[in-house]
């Protein structure tokens, strides 16, 4: 933080762990997994050899995934502490779940790239930001599901057939496929490479983000935080 | 030696004579235990002698045949490194006497016929497991169908215990051996995850003979009791439905339940669609701030062009009145700055 520098918090310590756990884990599973996916590309067998063998990255696979899903059970407990117990405006400005407004801000995004218009304002969370963690939530339910199922196969033989380890299979690659090439091409960029925050935003990691930046970023989420006097208007 | 002769006062010409026939000897003495000690393991075992003439590479049937002339050289060193390497050849080619050339004794029997017997003898065993195979089967109808050595090989059978076989032997022997006949079930089941690991040296990963037994080559249909069984050597708590898995299904899964050519379909949309759209999303908005960072970029580069110009203009001025040369820097400031403003 620099010394005579606004800052709001963003994160609160929940959120950032969250954050680092699913991305430590994310790559953890990564790194392990795929060599398994292409065994016979050049590049398997190096990998494999790095982690000791195929046991141990199934281990190490294994011991991530574990704590990736521990990230999303107490995600959806904290989901439904917001919603049940502190009523909370599900689609409100400060929710994290899609509303209509960004749609207009997808449209107006889009316009802004073919210089048709000005940059949306935005609220507290970016529609690519509500698409990250939304994708997430649909990621961990189906890699996660599918992973269980071939984690403990005759468990999964003793409620379904055994052509579902098949299914659970091209689920379990193909959306880890998907996930990967997610993170790298649209998220890496939108959240940290993209002009306003290049090289990297350090926001997730240290929860504060300065209020310039915030003004700039996201205008209608200032607006109405100076307008509830949160913070000073710069 | 040499040198104790010398102080006896010997003469020394003969001294030296002697002593190098001496070396000489030793040196033919070593170089002779040398050649034995490597020839000796392929020597000790030959002792039929079959090797002065098999050992030849170019030793050759000449009997006019299909498909020209048939070697008949055998790899000493592969031989004796196998685990029969031990044995003499008549051990296992029973029923030859030895006459030059070779001939067999029992010209009724089929070779394959004395193959199969010169391995039972053995390993009955196994013999008595092949016997109940589809392997067998296939061979007693129509000589074609494969017996021992069509699997094992002959003169390089590996030294590998049982249960303890590396995974580059098991995957060796499914590609090599299974794998030769059976091409299509095994390019199937290396897309599956058994074999994906075991190619990458998880040796308790299963192959081909793990499930289909070594000798008796079950062809292992779901919901049987044999599979059932064959599962269970691995998965313990494996039941009836845990056998529907399929181990050989086709690319793009052609061959298998609609079920899973629907979700196969399903997933490989939402993955190009997902990620064409959002690549897409990112190449857009990357122009957009490509073209932002060249604007800003522009103006330093205009800056920089402008700067350039006013320098060859003023070049100009000064060749066209070289009289005033006195003062150049003034008009290259002031133009300088009016291209940049600009």
């Amino acid at each position: 933080m620099e010394e005579g520098k606004d800052y709001y918090v963003r994160f609160n310590w929940y959120h950032r762990l969250s954050h680092f756990v699913m991305m430590t884990t994310f790559i953890g599973c990564t790194l392990t997994g795929p060599p398994l996916k292409y065994s016979y590309d050049f590049w398997a067998q190096a990998m494999m050899n790095f982690w000791g063998g195929v046991h141990n990255a199934g281990l190490i696979h294994r011991v991530m995934a574990g704590f990736m899903v521990g990230v999303f059970v107490v995600h959806a407990i904290y989901l439904m502490y917001w919603v049940v117990i502190r009523k909370a405006d599900v689609f409100g400005p400060d929710s994290i779940f899609f509303r209509k407004k960004d749609l207009y801000d997808l449209i107006g995004m889009i316009k802004w790239f073919f210089d048709r218009g000005e940059r949306p304002r935005f609220e507290r969370f970016t529609f690519w930001e509500k698409f990250d963690w939304f994708a997430v939530f649909w990621g961990i339910a189906m890699i996660g599901t599918s992973g269980f199922a071939l984690w403990f196969p005759t468990v999964t033989g003793q409620f379904v057939s055994g052509i579902f380890l098949n299914v659970a299979r091209i689920i379990h690659g193909d959306e880890a496929i998907l996930a990967i090439g997610w993170i790298l091409f649209v998220h890496l960029y939108n959240s940290h490479l993209r002009m306003n925050v290049f090289p990297l935003d350090p926001v997730i990691f240290t929860g504060r983000m300065p209020v310039e930046h915030l003004k700039h970023d996201k205008r209608a989420w200032y607006d109405r935080l100076v307008q509830e006097g949160k913070i000073k208007p710069q | 030696m040499g040198r104790r002769c010398a102080e006896r006062g010997h003469p020394r010409a003969g001294l030296g004579r002697l002593s190098r026939l001496r070396r000489l000897e030793a040196v033919l003495g070593l170089a002779l235990l040398l050649c034995l000690a490597v020839a000796w393991p392929a020597a000790a075992r030959d002792v039929e002698g079959c090797l002065i003439c098999h050992g030849d590479p170019d030793f050759v049937d000449t009997t006019p045949t299909e498909g020209g002339p048939k070697s008949l050289y055998v790899d000493s060193a592969t031989f004796v490194e196998s685990v029969h390497g031990e044995l003499a050849c008549s051990a296992c080619h029973k029923g030859f006497v030895l006459t030059i050339p070779q001939h067999q004794v029992d010209v009724e029997k089929d070779f394959r016929q004395v193959a199969i017997e010169a391995c039972e003898a053995c390993h009955p065993d196994a013999f008595m497991s092949y016997q109940t195979s589809s392997h067998a089967k296939f061979y007693y109808q129509d000589e074609a169908g494969p017996i021992c050595i069509s699997c094992h090989g002959s003169h390089a059978i590996k030294r590998v215990r049982l249960g303890e076989e590396t995974a580059e032997f098991k995957m060796e022997m499914a590609r090599d051996s299974c794998g030769r006949c059976h091409e299509d079930y095994f390019d199937r089941a290396r897309d599956e995850f058994h074999i994906k690991a075991l190619n990458l040296g998880y040796e308790r990963a299963a192959t081909c003979f793990d499930c289909h037994g070594y000798h008796e080559n079950l062809a292992l249909h779901s919901g049987e009791p044999e599979t059932v069984e064959a599962c269970r050597q691995c998965h313990p708590g494996a039941n009836a439905g845990f056998t529907y898995f399929q181990m050989h299904l086709e690319p793009h899964f052609l061959n298998a339940w609609w079920g899973v050519r629907a979700v196969y379909l399903f997933f490989s949309t939402l993955l190009i669609v997902v990620l064409v759209v959002g690549i897409a999303y990112t190449t857009v908005h990357l122009q957009k701030e490509t073209r932002i960072i060249l604007g800003v970029m522009g103006g330093g580069l205009g800056r920089l062009f402008g700067f350039i110009r006013a320098l060859e203009e003023e070049s100009y001025r000064s060749t066209g009145e070289s009289d005033h040369e006195r003062e150049p820097d003034k008009p290259t400031r002031s133009g300088a700055d009016e291209e940049g403003g600009a």
